[in-house]
């Protein structure tokens, strides 16, 4: 099976999901008919450096503003990232699937204790799903941004085995690296996404945001990476940008390795794991 | 092996040349206004901000007082004249003098005072073309305190704010700065004679290194003693940092209200984009 896939790494309005809209609008319009899967980086409807502003702009599942992107949604699968509110008023970092006019799922940020964003654990509640959805075309991995940091998040993953693994990313430039011209933290998420693919043998779609807010600079560079952990494509740092792909699902059918002893051997250490705590 | 601190000019550059014309743009506004002192710091900012922006975006202002350096003044018109940007001279000598009226010895009282009225000049020159103040207070000089609070630490967006000042040297030989305005000795110039490290009682390389340490590297005081730094250099430095804290932050707010601003009123700067 092959799934096409168009990358959406652009620059949303902080705050400001009016325009953040229209631009979802006009970037579904163009992928429609060229993808299969359109994907937008994490919080595209409302920004990233949020503070404040986090209750203003959360959006409820059913919130009328996001029919838009469910009717785009008929022929087209959409991922993208918002405030949530949920359940007892609490605030999420969350990111929507919707797939046939639908939301199809709702995935939340756990861990969001980063010290390098103004929020996270202050305004956002943890959220706790596996990440992993059964689509039309596969099964698929979620991961929020510094989730990825955390080994937790992935642990469904070895029971799940993802076709796709997608990382949506509010990635902050810093630190200098060995890499003339791009930063250190680019580098780190870089050599992070290869290995997971080489570890789950799953793609890992990774679509991060561009732009500055409050001095703060989101790096780009998004890009996908095949099961063998090389880069099959990417979009470049800091501009704004998409990509439109073709992914060969069959891949899965020759895997490179074989997960079913790593995973055995994994559920067998979570066991003991579970009897020693 | 002697310790280097990690830089990438090119990195750095192209970055910084984004953020001025990103936070400059998505306000509505395309000019900047700029104090040129004919120092390091001016240099580097000013022609960050004409690749940022176009020459014809940036209005340079030499705003001496009677007791700046002809060698400053000559080295911030050449710096102007290389960049190609619309340059005024305004001596602001008597705005100092008609307030202290001769009253004063005092030449930290009367630099700070001539500190601040260049910041009022360039604030009034940023309404009056619509335009934004471009910083050039470095690192280090925030870190350490060195500035005048309201001075010369004042500006609407500020480019070096996360440079040491070894880094800004190496920014400035890739993006061609004069070799003679690198290689000059740094001076607020605030009273004849004044040298940054003269004041300071440290050169920028040990100011720099033990920073990196304390700061990025969080390595604390008394390891860096074991390191072999000087005792007499680490305690300045922890010393000046912490004292100086209040410089870094906005006024404090006694709160009495639910929200009150800073503590828990907490919006972006950019809220307005």
């Amino acid at each position: 099976m092959k799934l096409r896939v168009h990358l959406a790494q652009f620059y949303p309005k902080l705050g400001n999901i009016e325009y953040n809209m229209e631009k979802h609008i006009e970037i579904s319009g163009r992928a429609k008919d060229k993808a299969d899967l359109l994907i937008f980086p994490e919080l595209s409807l409302t920004g990233s450096n949020l503070m404040d502003l986090v209750s203003e702009v959360a959006l409820e599942k059913n919130s009328k503003i996001l029919n838009p992107l469910l009717e785009f949604s008929s022929n087209l699968d959409i991922i993208f990232g918002l405030v949530e509110l949920g359940e007892n008023n609490l605030f999420y970092d969350s990111a929507f699937y919707c797939s046939k006019s639908s939301l199809k799922y709702v995935h939340r940020k756990s861990f969001l204790s980063s010290p390098r964003r103004s929020g996270g654990k202050d305004y956002f509640s943890s959220g706790n799903n596996t990440g992993v959805l059964n689509a039309d075309w596969g099964k698929l991995g979620f991961i929020i941004s510094d989730d990825a940091l955390n080994p937790v998040s992935v642990l469904p993953f070895i029971q799940k085995n993802p076709d796709i693994i997608i990382i949506i990313d509010n990635g902050l430039s810093f630190g200098f690296s060995s890499d003339t011209g791009i930063p250190k933290s680019a580098l780190m998420w870089k050599n992070l996404i290869s290995l997971y693919a080489q570890i789950f043998c799953s793609y890992v779609i990774y679509v991060n945001r561009v732009g500055f807010e409050d001095g703060l600079n989101f790096f780009g560079g998004s890009s996908i990476v095949d099961p063998y952990g090389e880069t099959i494509i990417s979009c470049p740092y800091f501009e704004e940008s998409s990509l439109d792909v073709e992914l060969d699902l069959q891949i899965f059918k020759s895997r490179p390795f074989n997960l079913s002893f790593n995973r055995e051997r994994l559920e067998s250490i979570l066991r003991n794991l579970k009897d020693e705590i | 092996m002697k310790f280097k601190i990690p830089f990438d000019p090119i990195y750095t550059k192209d970055i910084l040349v984004r953020f001025i014309r990103d936070e400059t743009r998505k306000f509505g506004i395309d000019k900047l206004v700029i104090g040129l002192s004919g120092g390091l710091d001016s240099s580097v900012s000013a022609t960050l901000g004409v690749d940022a922006l176009g020459r014809s975006n940036i209005l340079g202002y030499v705003l001496p007082y009677r007791t700046t350096s002809q060698n400053s003044i000559d080295d911030a018109i050449l710096m102007a004249e290389m960049l190609g940007v619309n340059t005024e001279l305004i001596d602001i000598t008597p705005m100092v003098d008609a307030y202290f009226k001769g009253e004063t010895e005092d030449r930290v009282r009367r630099g700070n005072f001539i500190a601040r009225t260049r910041m009022c000049v360039l604030f009034d020159k940023s309404y009056q073309h619509s335009a934004l103040v471009l910083g050039t207070s470095n690192k280090t000089e925030l870190l350490l305190g060195y500035g005048t609070i309201y001075g010369d630490m004042a500006s609407a967006i500020n480019p070096l704010g996360d440079l040491y000042k070894t880094q800004v040297r190496m920014l400035a030989k890739e993006i061609g700065v004069p070799d003679k305005i690198i290689a000059k000795p740094p001076t607020a110039d605030l009273w004849v004679g004044q040298t940054d490290e003269g004041e300071l009682g440290l050169t920028y390389e040990e100011a720099d290194e033990i920073l990196y340490r304390l700061v990025e590297e969080r390595i604390r005081p008394e390891l860096l003693l074991e390191m072999g730094y000087r005792e007499e250099s680490i305690d300045k430095i922890v010393y000046l940092m912490r004292k100086n804290q209040y410089k870094r932050t906005l006024p404090v707010i006694a709160k009495l209200s639910c929200r009150t601003i800073g503590i828990d009123f907490k919006y972006p700067r950019d809220w307005n984009n």
